[in-house]
């Protein structure tokens, strides 16, 4: 390993999630219909959503989820009709996966990696201070690696 | 100009509901869609109007002829009913009067029509108009009057409409059969169909601007 990569290694071991999340949430109650799910998620261009529940972060749906459900109906109805089904109805079996404001992105990253996520919410304390995406992470890394840019 | 596309969408025959975006302010968008299907169909309208079209007898006999019925819904379920064509504009007035600035951003439907189709069992075709906004350009509107006159005055720029090239295209049908009465209970139902045909609407539209090449967003 060249100086180069090694002080670009230290530099990225000292980012914080808090340096890359996107402030701004958009959030889906989890008794909303799974159709409200895919047209906030069409209409923001997101892969993923946070599900609250008693005002509280509960669950994630992503784009898979919901694919999931229009694959199944390929066939036959599937019983996880767009406008019948809650969004808890579909992920209650999820496990939320999270992390603080001052957690490190190489955090961030394994977990994109290990559970195969697109999104991860930022919470404090029960309270949700935004989220990081892939996206966040790619445009973070333009900003931030200025020889890209040219 | 005017290009029609998506025509054989619409039925020929039976009770039907034509859902499309309002802008505008003078209502040509109506004027020219129901032209448009007599034309092509020869099936008169009924649209849904504002009140204001009942103000008085000149408005209410001259209105009463070409279809248009003030919003009612026992007058729209008897006219669906009697297999009528339906046309009704979700958004009213506050798509109808939206700023320029706003151009082709749709306003929230109010999503009577979803329940209003259920119960009937009639089939809605979404509607997109494209020109009608680009004919009057509209500062705002005034809300002073709003109590006295039943409705806000807008501010257009120009009295004589502007030259714009128009559309109108039909979108597929949509059957609301697989859906029962239990369903129209349900208020975040009937209010996700609304916001879906509404998405349909807004997504052709960004589809045909784009192709115009004007608006890009």
């Amino acid at each position: 390993m060249n100086s180069e990569s090694s002080s670009r290694t230290e530099q990225l071991l000292k980012v914080k999630v808090s340096d890359v999340m996107n402030n701004t949430v958009i959030t889906i109650d989890h008794d909303d219909l799974i159709g409200k799910a895919s047209r906030l998620m069409l209409e923001n261009r997101l892969h993923a959503l946070l599900v609250m529940k008693d005002a509280k972060p509960k669950y994630m749906i992503s784009t898979y989820d919901l694919m999931k459900v229009s694959y199944e109906d390929t066939f036959s109805e599937s019983n996880a009709d767009m406008l019948r089904t809650t969004v808890e109805q579909l992920v209650k079996d999820q496990k939320l996966m999270s992390l603080p404001s001052s957690a490190n992105l190489v955090e961030a990253l394994k977990i994109f990696v290990d559970f195969q996520i697109h999104s991860i919410p930022i919470i404090d304390e029960g309270r949700v201070v935004g989220i990081v995406s892939l996206m966040d992470l790619a445009g973070w890394y333009l900003k931030t690696h200025e020889e890209l840019r040219k | 100009m005017l290009e029609v596309e998506g025509m054989e969408n619409v039925p020929k025959t039976g009770r039907v509901m034509l859902i499309p975006n309002h802008s505008g302010i003078l209502g040509w968008d109506a004027a020219v869609l129901h032209y448009e299907i007599f034309k092509s169909l020869r099936r008169l309208p009924r649209t849904m109007a504002h009140a204001f079209w009942e103000s008085n007898d000149f408005f209410r006999i001259g209105s009463k002829r070409l279809g248009f019925f003030p919003p009612d819904f026992k007058k729209a379920v008897k006219y669906l009913k009697k297999n009528k064509l339906m046309i009704i504009f979700p958004e009213a007035e506050h798509g109808n009067f939206k700023p320029s600035i706003k151009m082709y951003q749709l306003t929230e439907f109010n999503p009577g029509f979803v329940a209003l189709a259920m119960m009937t069992n009639c089939t809605v075709v979404p509607v997109c108009i494209l020109g009608a906004e680009e004919n009057y350009i509209n500062l705002g509107t005034i809300n002073w009057f709003e109590k006295s006159l039943g409705a806000k005055i807008p501010i257009p720029l120009n009295l004589l409409p502007i030259p714009a090239k128009w559309k109108i295209k039909f979108l597929p049908p949509i059957s609301f059969q697989k859906y029962n009465k239990k369903d129209i209970k349900n208020e975040k139902f009937v209010r996700e169909v609304a916001d879906n045909i509404k998405f349909r609407i807004q997504s052709n539209i960004q589809l045909e601007l784009v192709k115009k090449g004007i608006f890009k967003f």
